[in-house]
């Protein structure tokens, strides 16, 4: 009777011992595991606006500030003003080494990365480094080529 | 020899005598070719974004015309890979796992109902073969989209369902919540459950009126039923919540703005002021759904619920005062739907193509004869019509065959019905297809091959006769 329950219900036990080893791996590696989700969302992000860009012809700007990231974009109607699209957080204790670097995305191109202070990257390609405040020895980064191509590293 | 020690092939030959390997050596070695040329294959594949893909890639900031089936897969892949740092090639990742994950499980999917339909070890070899050469499906592995996924869901379901009635105890649990997987990948499946009850309904009560078929199959069958309904429920309800609209997702009323765009200058003024206000918009906006629900969202500053059901109302409007309108665009759906090309793929089409020459070629060999036979349309009709239906006739007797097979069938239509009624003339009917396609392509292969088993079995028995 115990071998044919045991025969029946040998998933249960093999999910368990894989849910456990899931909460053992991520107990230690929290901050890598948010330090990645956040690379992760800022590169999908970027994917999701290039895309917006093309199909709505609208140019879109995300500047990546200490405590968050913010989408805005252009209309194509006479005013021309920038409009806040989205507000992202950084996932847990992430955040960029170095505030104030935005990129422009216009019809499906990276068409410009700069800094706040208008001062524009002219090197054929930056790295926009992601770190943890809680484990500061941690860091990601995106690098964005001249060519309009960014992958993460 | 002393006990302990083994002869050196004993170990292989053991292998080679287990009746494990000997009962399963077709699905085996199909699914290691499966695996191998998948392997070229990826090689070759870079990853590409479409429109709608971008909308499935962030779980937390679901659009509410999407449902969450496939943006939890994606988020469950990349939880893994966030946890354990394997790659910093996300979109490549997703590719990975649809080819050698979702890709197996459907060569197996296809494999299993071979064998159900024909109980032909060879047969079923040979089908999961074809499957694989199928680039208009497997293509669609390479894309960030929900096709792949729809088709391992909507196989697991229709498998499990029919092993409701073999009987099997755990398969309602199984078949509801494969169902209900399914129609939150693509909720054009909400209605697929009343399908299926319906269909087992019809095989199963017969002869008229028998008493056993509900305390049979009544509490397996129930228990399936409040799966989907529970499913449905529990999504709706989330929406209701976030959104403030009570149902699975509000894309219904852009896949009719489809629809309507071809004859949205015909509404009729008159009937309410408010509606006329949002059709004056909508001819601004020259009935192009997601500018109108853009104007509405930024002008208007409406909720996303709220231009939902504007929206919707409107479109009902126009299809019902210009119904002639709307039937003349199905049979142009129905066309589009059953159309042939490898359009959805083409970006990828050279370099793959360049770089698996031989598997290219076999491509192009089934890609030729399917065009052949989609765009004949006698050779269509009686490709999706009179094999299937010759087929159904000849295995009435075999009862678990005829109910799978008119379950498959069922299937095979409910896609087609409901892609072309509500979003017809559309670009994207033929990807709808998709998931259904290695099931249409299965009938009529069981059904050259059961006519060709039985042909032969005739002449060897009037052979036998003879001598």
């Amino acid at each position: 009777m115990v071998s044919s329950l045991a025969k029946k219900a040998w998933p249960a036990p093999l999910l368990l011992v894989f849910f456990a080893l899931i909460a053992l791996a991520y107990g230690p590696r929290k901050e890598t595991y948010l330090l990645n989700k956040n690379v992760r969302l800022v590169f999908m992000r970027i994917v999701k606006y290039k895309e917006y860009s093309l199909h709505r012809g609208l140019t879109y700007r995300l500047q990546f500030n200490r405590d968050d990231y913010r989408v805005t974009a252009r209309q194509p109607r006479p005013d021309q003003a920038w409009r806040e699209v989205a507000v992202y957080p950084y996932e847990g204790l992430s955040e960029p080494e170095t505030p104030g670097f935005i990129i422009t995305i216009h019809r499906g191109n990276l068409v410009s990365y700069q800094f706040e202070d208008k001062r524009e990257i002219l090197r054929s390609s930056v790295i926009l480094y992601f770190h943890s405040r809680g484990k500061p020895s941690l860091r990601r980064g995106i690098m964005f080529g001249d060519s309009g191509e960014w992958r993460a590293l | 020899m002393a006990k302990g020690k083994k002869r050196p092939g004993q170990f292989l030959m053991r292998i080679a005598g287990s009746t494990f390997l000997r009962r399963r050596w077709a699905l085996l070695v199909l699914l290691a070719a499966s695996l191998i040329m998948r392997i070229f294959l990826f090689q070759s594949v870079i990853p590409r974004v479409h429109t709608d893909s971008v909308t499935y890639l962030e779980l937390k900031n679901l659009d509410p015309v999407r449902t969450p089936g496939y943006p939890l897969f994606l988020e469950v892949i990349q939880f893994f890979n966030d946890l354990f740092t394997i790659t910093p090639r996300y979109l490549r990742l997703i590719v990975f796992v649809q080819m050698f994950f979702l890709g197996l499980i459907n060569t197996y999917l296809v494999y299993a109902f071979s064998r159900l339909l024909t109980r032909s070890e060879v047969f079923s070899l040979a089908m999961g073969v074809v499957y694989n050469l199928d680039y208009f499906v497997i293509g669609f592995e390479f894309l960030l989209l929900t096709e792949t996924l729809s088709l391992t869901f909507l196989g697991l379901t229709l498998l499990f369902y029919t092993k409701i009635f073999e009987p099997n105890r755990r398969a309602p649990y199984l078949a509801g919540l494969f169902a209900v997987c399914l129609l939150l990948t693509r909720p054009s499946f909400a209605g697929f459950f009343v399908c299926l009850l319906g269909l087992s309904w019809l095989v199963h009560i017969r002869p008229a009126g028998r008493a056993g078929f509900f305390k049979k199959y009544g509490p397996a069958l129930a228990v399936f039923l409040l799966f989907n309904l529970a499913g449905i429920g529990c999504w709706s309800w989330r929406n209701k919540i976030k959104h403030g609209y009570f149902g699975i997702s509000t894309i219904l009323p852009y896949q009719l703005g489809y629809i309507t765009q071809h004859f949205y200058r015909k509404y009729k003024t008159g009937g309410d002021a408010e509606m006329d206000r949002y059709a004056a918009i909508l001819a601004e906006e020259k009935g192009r759904p997601f500018e109108f629900r853009r104007r509405l969202a930024e002008d208007m500053k409406m909720t996303e619920a709220q231009i939902s059901r504007v929206f919707l109302h409107l479109n009902l409007k126009i299809i019902k005062d210009n119904f002639g309108d709307y039937l003349r665009l199905l049979p142009k759906a129905a066309s589009s739907y059953y159309n042939y090309s490898w359009d959805w793929t083409a970006p990828q089409n050279k370099r793959i193509f360049r770089r698996n020459r031989f598997t290219a070629g076999l491509f192009r060999f089934f890609f030729g004869l399917y065009e052949g036979i989609f765009k004949n349309r006698l050779a269509f009709l009686a490709f999706i019509l009179f094999v299937p239906a010759a087929l159904l006739i000849a295995t009435q007797k075999n009862k678990p065959v005829f109910h799978l097979l008119l379950l498959i069938e069922g299937t095979i239509h409910y896609s087609f019905l409901v892609c072309i009624f509500f979003s017809p003339g559309g670009i994207n009917n033929l990807r709808y297809r998709v998931p259904v396609e290695p099931f249409i392509l299965l009938v009529f292969y069981a059904s050259l091959f059961l006519l060709g088993r039985f042909l032969f079995r005739a002449v060897q028995r009037k052979l036998g006769r003879r001598a």
